[in-house]
């Protein structure tokens, strides 16, 4: 019998990638700076969450 | 009746689980992701409650000033997309969260970080939402938003901005929700659980899920259009350069009424929770119930230009959406017949959950009779901008879809908490909900047949409007006094609540055969599953009440591998998305003077467009070469696919520059606006599409897909792109092929 869940750790990645994607949208109404900063938020927290997939 | 128990032990859950706010702010476990939508939407829930008030003293007495014109427009705006897109859509989403993976026996949703991900875009675009209001410029232009209103002279201000983009961000939110539900349910049910073991508020979430699909995508497309109308100078719906705000409608309309009843059939399915258990009784007919939801997710997607009936639509458009409107009320007919004949015989108990429930069915037939009137086109006519039209929202929406959050209140927060909440305050909720909720909604009917106009900040002092509204606001303070007495009891029973144990309610279904709060991993066995209800089963059939799995059984063992459904399910969404661009694009691409398809350079982009097409071919040529574990094969012909694609995409940039080298732009006339946005969106999912392509790539020059390993991802990016190649056909043809012969 399997004694051990294998349940998915915790992640910050998604709340990360969540806010890159809402940076974006803010910035279409505010400043570009912004939404380049909401992308390169985007693109950490997608990298990150794959490398976290991948070692996971 | 017992819960199910274990002769084995619990499982371990491996790995660092942090606590505190860090917990929440990190969580991918579903029942957790549950109770956050619930409790922020209990936080807008107020807010959006506090904004009714406010417009109810407005209303209160004729000539009122205690809000202005555009106060008051900007209010009712709040409240409505408040209500719809911050409190009842995710509250039914997080019930679904924390309820059907227990449902269905499994330990998670299919995608869990997905799962967090919807839960982070769907608070921050409602914070999104509500930027407006704290930078002075709040929405006002309903929560419809109806062009052309809605475009740059008529609201000049950010406001609408931030009303689309907060709900594009939730609504991208919302769609990743119905991909991991769809596929939770489909690939993710413990072994037992067919799809005639499945609960019904399971298979409710299941079609919700699909019709999210069906549905949210087109007011995607339609905020996109808009917010590229105000930010790039398009002219989708710009009436002075020959747009058309009715476009806006179809669209809106097209994902309104559906939305409906996304915000209804989870309802359906709690209030078949609720009935049977309280009624001590099965069902009554499991399999017309399923079939019933299933029909009104069909028809739903029929009947959208009801809403538009006083547009002059002409009469057979209107005679077909109003046959098909009424159509729509047998299969809705059908299950409250279906929760009646479960009532009837029954030994009923008459606790909370059941109370909002018996409210739900009275409540959601009056709303449901109200629309059957209002699909009548003559009667609709009459009363389509009156407070007969604010009624009968109401009494479906809030007499019936807020009942019913409030049934699954009751009966789940045990489940979640451990503790049941208080019957003697509950009940006082109950009875201040049903007074107050009836007192402010019914009267709406008579006044709105006198003639009073919805969305009016205020009213003239003729005979009788100015009592039956006082009483409206008499009766929305009733029910702000019953959310108070709710929000007390909760607080209360988290401190001193009395003990629920695991199944107070002696229910049947596979959430209450764990403990209150279940585990993290939420089951460590599960009874055998026979039925819907293997708790009724473990009862009623003892010889068969053996445990009998162990933790290593529950998991699913399915041929839907779910990475596949789910890509799916995200294509499904992608084709309503472009299928509304493709509807805006053949509506405007011969409708305005100066360039038009004929100034396209169809052969050049067929050259272009070959090297697309070539990629779908190399793509398959690699996952052949994956097949047989040839990992260089496989690299050689993935790189060569970005290739293609990079070549398409190279094509498509240059097409562009030299259009604008020749003065048309995207602002120029509507077919600029419609091609410009419809290829431009084509160019972004091939972009997409070469990152994922690229990120394969290098996952496999580490060497993540040897001996078949992770092969399913290889599987997931190749359909994605096979689907972004395949709607270039579709686009290709009728923007420069269609332009050669017409």
């Amino acid at each position: 019998m399997n004694e051990h869940a294998h349940l998915p750790a915790p992640s910050v990645w998604p709340a990360t990638v969540g806010a890159g994607v809402t940076l974006i949208a803010f910035g279409i109404a505010t400043s570009l700076l912004l939404s380049a900063l909401g992308a390169g938020l985007l693109v950490w927290g997608v990298l990150r969450w794959v490398q976290e997939l991948r070692h996971g | 009746m017992a819960s199910v128990a274990s002769p084995f032990p619990a499982p371990a859950v491996e790995g660092f689980r942090p606590t505190g706010l860090l917990r929440w702010v990190t969580t991918v476990d579903h029942k957790d992701i549950g109770l956050l939508y619930l409790l922020t939407s209990l936080g807008f829930f107020v807010l959006g409650g506090v904004e009714a008030l406010l417009i109810r003293v407005q209303l209160a007495v004729p000539r009122n000033t205690f809000l202005d014109p555009a106060g008051y427009d900007a209010v009712f705006t709040v409240h409505g997309t408040t209500m719809i897109f911050l409190v009842v859509m995710p509250v039914l989403l997080g019930f679904a969260n924390y309820i059907v993976p227990l449902q269905i026996g499994a330990r998670d949703m299919a995608f869990p970080r997905l799962n967090a991900l919807s839960y982070w875009l769907f608070l921050f675009g409602g914070v999104l939402l509500y930027w407006g209001f704290l930078n002075g410029t709040p929405p006002d232009t309903g929560w419809f938003s109806y062009a052309p209103l809605s475009e740059k002279p008529f609201s000049l201000e950010t406001s609408v901005d931030y009303w689309a983009l907060g709900l594009l961000v939730t609504s991208a939110g919302t769609i990743a929700t119905g991909v991991n539900l769809l596929v939770t349910v489909v690939s993710l049910r413990a072994p037992g659980v067919g799809w005639f073991q499945l609960s019904i508020f399971s298979w409710m979430s299941l079609i919700t899920a699909w019709l999210v699909l069906a549905a949210v995508p087109a007011l995607t497309a339609a905020q996109a259009m808009l917010l590229i109308d105000r930010n790039l100078g398009a002219h989708f719906f710009d009436v002075g350069r020959g747009g058309d705000p009715i476009l806006w409608q179809h669209l809106f309309w097209y994902f309104g009424h559906p939305e409906v009843y996304i915000m209804a059939l989870p309802a359906f399915g709690i209030i078949s929770e609720v009935v049977p258990v309280f009624a001590r009784k099965p069902i009554f007919g499991y399999g017309v119930m399923v079939a019933s939801g299933v029909a009104i997710a069909f028809l739903s997607v029929t009947v959208w230009a009801h809403h538009m009936f006083t547009v002059g639509l002409g009469d057979v458009a209107d005679a077909v959406f109003g046959l098909s409107s009424m159509t729509i009320a047998v299969p809705t007919g059908v299950k409250v017949f279906s929760w009646l004949a479960t009532l009837w015989g029954g030994r009923i108990r008459l606790s909370v959950p059941m109370l909002f429930a018996l409210a739900f069915i009275v409540q959601f037939t009056i709303g449901g009779i109200s629309g059957v009137t209002s699909a009548t086109v003559p009667v609709d006519w009459q009363t389509h901008d009156t407070y007969y039209a604010v009624a009968h929202f109401h009494y479906v929406l809030g007499g019936g879809s807020l009942f019913a959050i409030l049934a699954g209140t009751y009966y789940w927060f045990p489940k979640m908490t451990g503790r049941l909440l208080d019957e003697r305050l509950g009940k006082w909720t109950f009875w201040l909900m049903v007074v107050g909720f009836n007192l402010t909604f019914f009267p709406m009917h008579i006044v709105g047949l006198m003639g009073q106009p919805r969305r009016t900040y205020t009213y003239p002092d003729l005979p009788g409007w100015g009592a039956i509204n006082f009483a409206e606001t008499v009766g929305a303070f009733l029910m702000g006094v019953a959310v108070l007495v709710l929000l007390w009891d909760v607080r209360w029973t988290l401190r001193a609540g009395a003990r629920a144990g695991d199944n107070p309610w002696n229910a049947w279904t596979l959430e209450w055969a764990t403990t209150s709060p279940p585990p993290a991993y939420n089951f460590v066995a599960l009874p055998p599953i026979t039925s819907p209800r293997p708790l009724w089963d473990l009862v009623h059939q003892p010889s068969a009440a053996s445990v009998q799995a162990s933790a290593a059984a529950i998991d699913p063992a399915r041929g839907w591998r779910p990475q596949i459904v789910g890509i799916a399910a995200f294509i499904f969404s992608e084709v309503t998305f472009f299928g509304a661009l493709i509807v805006a694009f053949i509506e405007y691409r011969t409708r305005s003077l100066g360039p038009g398809p004929r100034d396209l350079d169809v052969p050049r982009t067929l050259f272009f467009s070959l090297f697309l097409f070539a990629s779908s071919g190399t793509v398959y040529f690699a996952e052949r070469r994956l097949a047989r574990d040839d990992q260089r094969g496989f690299l050689t012909w993935w790189v060569v696919s970005m290739g293609l694609g990079a070549v398409f995409l190279i094509g498509q940039v240059t097409e562009y520059a030299r259009l604008y080298a020749d003065g048309i732009t995207i602002s120029t006339n509507l077919f600029t606006s419609s091609f410009f946005t419809l290829t431009g969106f084509h160019g972004l999912h091939v972009l997409v599409g070469l990152i994922a392509l690229g990120s394969i790539g290098a996952m496999a020059r580490a060497g993540d897909f040897r001996r078949g390993r992770r092969r399913v991802a290889v599987d997931a990016v190749s359909i994605y792109w096979h689907f972004v190649d395949g709607i270039w056909v579709v686009i290709f043809s009728l923007v420069y092929l269609l332009g050669l012969v017409t």
